[in-house]
């Protein structure tokens, strides 16, 4: 986007990861200290919320790339769910299995979204290369940092 | 259609792991606040 004028709802966006910046960088700060670790947490998260709505709105009413929002919505939901229970539920003995099985998650995510990436790839745009080897990146470290650490968790479960 | 599936498996993923996350390093935060005056 060249265009000096940015739009009401781009100037929302732009505020909310400014804001979520900042709080992340409080949180971080806080976390520092055994006392005010706590707080840290609760900044992030606050930071979290706004950056993920800041993303949402701008896939809607900027960049137009969310249409299929049901699907998000379903995702969040489930997501929210499992991530509750594992939350709540692991014992504390089970840490590291869970930080295993964590990454794993992360490391999926990274994967489809550069494979979903790949797919949407324009062939005729200029940059094609930079883009082509950004996103083979993204695949391939995903893909390691998944079975990586399925491995680890294997590991650590003893299987 | 697929990169919708393969997007909405991220996002719940990506979801599990933030909340989860959080979560869990609240629980832990928690239990360094035994000793000493509050």
């Amino acid at each position: 986007m060249n265009e000096l004028v940015f739009s009401n709802t781009e100037t929302v966006v732009q505020l909310l990861y400014l804001v979520a910046s900042v709080l992340f960088i409080l949180g971080l700060r806080d976390l520092g200290n055994a006392e005010t670790a706590r707080r840290g947490v609760l900044l992030a998260e606050v930071g979290m919320v706004a950056a993920v709505i800041g993303t949402l709105l701008y896939g809607f009413s900027v960049s137009g790339v969310i249409i299929r929002w049901e699907w998000i919505l379903v995702a969040l939901v489930l997501g929210s769910g499992i991530g509750t229970m594992m939350g709540l539920y692991i014992p504390m003995t089970k840490m590291p299995e869970r930080i295993a099985l964590s990454h794993a998650f992360g490391g999926i995510a990274v994967a489809l979204v550069g494979v979903a990436e790949y797919m949407h790839l324009d062939l005729a745009e200029p940059g094609l290369t930079l883009k082509l080897v950004a996103t083979g990146l993204e695949v391939a470290l995903g893909a390691v940092t998944f079975t990586g650490s399925l491995v680890a968790f294997g590991k650590l479960q003893g299987i | 259609m697929v990169s919708t599936i393969l997007g909405a498996v991220a996002v719940a993923s990506a979801t599990i792991n933030v909340v989860g996350g959080f979560l869990i390093t609240d629980r832990m935060l928690k239990m360094f606040k035994q000793k000493g005056p509050r």
